[in-house]
């Protein structure tokens, strides 16, 4: 990697270039781009807050808009969703999490997704002014109504 | 007459259309309030361990990701109350989710169909899951519950804490976050470091 050389960037060790602009514009490229995405499957994102929208973008970006799809319409395997659920939260909490929810890793899969998502997208906490902020619905809810 | 006939017919004509959206609506928000119903997880923010059951739960006293309180078998076992950070931000307590070492679970007993319970676990306290301000250590190996005491160097709350990996050992286990900053966790006693 080249030094830097753009007097808005702050070199690190004299060889990578960083600026967190860049990457706050591009994860909002990225969230709009599978927003984009689920559009085309004809979900009804224009209908939703942009509170709800930033946590619609949570799942794109964990499982990829394909997977989005089939978690939004709650379309995902058993297999698959074993699959998802191992890869992030590794054997014995996806165990867990299927155990919890009847032996069903759909839902073991969807529990976590839902709780991953709620503790980390509250929109009022990066708001200047968070009063102001949309009152933002679970996952879960969101899910249901942009179907 | 007849145009009166005609606007007779054309408003019950249009009251029926009326009276069918409206049914169409009703079907509708029924159909997703079922739906909504049907779907709701009853594993979201619980959690078996060694213990019994435990629960993250709001102020409101429902189970939810903004939690103040987290209930062994319905009895608070560690309350946060109005705490905020350095930005004005409420601080909740929360599971860590994405990084599988934060919790340990018991040995599975090869025939058993039992739940995977917690022995361990890592609580986080902040605004949100992505910016944390201390963790807490959730210990379930001895007769009773133990609470840990906070830890992360964090003073004022000003910064955003990230979890790494924990490496979970008898006497003493070892927690490490993002720097990498590694902290010694002595089972049933305190917590010390950056070492």
């Amino acid at each position: 990697m080249e030094s830097c050389t753009h007097p808005q960037l702050t070199p690190l060790q004299g060889q990578t270039c960083f600026a967190p602009e860049y990457a706050i514009n591009t994860a909002v490229d990225y969230g709009i781009e599978n927003l984009e995405a689920l559009k085309g499957f004809g979900f009804k994102i224009d209908g939703v807050t942009d509170g709800d929208k930033a946590k619609l973008i949570y799942p794109t970006h964990h499982p990829g808009s394909g997977d989005a799809r089939g978690f939004i319409n709650n379309t995902i395997g058993n297999d698959r969703a074993n699959v998802l659920l191992n890869a992030q939260a590794g054997a014995a909490k996806s165990a867990q999490y299927a155990a919890n929810n009847g032996d069903s890793y759909v839902k073991g899969h969807r529990a976590w997704l839902c709780t991953v998502v709620n503790n980390r997208i509250k929109l009022s906490e990066k708001m200047c002014g968070p009063s102001k902020a949309t009152a933002v619905r679970t996952l879960l809810d969101i899910t249901i109504v942009v179907r | 007459m007849k145009t009166a006939k005609l606007f007779l017919l054309l408003s019950i004509v249009s009251c029926s259309k009326m009276q069918a959206a409206d049914c169409n609506t009703q079907a509708l928000k029924t159909e997703a309030v079922k739906a909504t119903v049907q779907e709701r997880e009853p594993g979201m923010y619980s959690y078996s361990i060694r213990l019994g059951e435990l629960n993250f739960v709001g102020a409101d006293g429902k189970p939810g990701a903004d939690a103040r309180t987290i209930t062994l078998n319905g009895k608070p076992l560690l309350t946060i109350k109005g705490e905020k950070d350095a930005q004005g931000s409420a601080l909740s307590l929360m599971i860590e989710d994405v990084k599988p070492s934060s919790t340990e679970y018991e040995a599975k007993v090869t025939g058993q169909a039992d739940k995977p319970k917690i022995r361990r676990m890592l609580v986080l306290l902040g605004p949100v899951a992505n910016c944390v301000k201390q963790f807490i250590i959730l210990d379930f190996t001895g007769k009773d519950a133990f609470v840990s005491e906070r830890f992360g160097y964090n003073p004022g709350h000003t910064s955003c804490l990230a979890f790494k990996r924990a490496k979970w050992g008898k006497k003493e286990s070892e927690l490490t976050l993002d720097g990498p900053l590694t902290y010694v966790y002595y089972t049933g006693g305190k917590v010390i470091g950056p070492i």
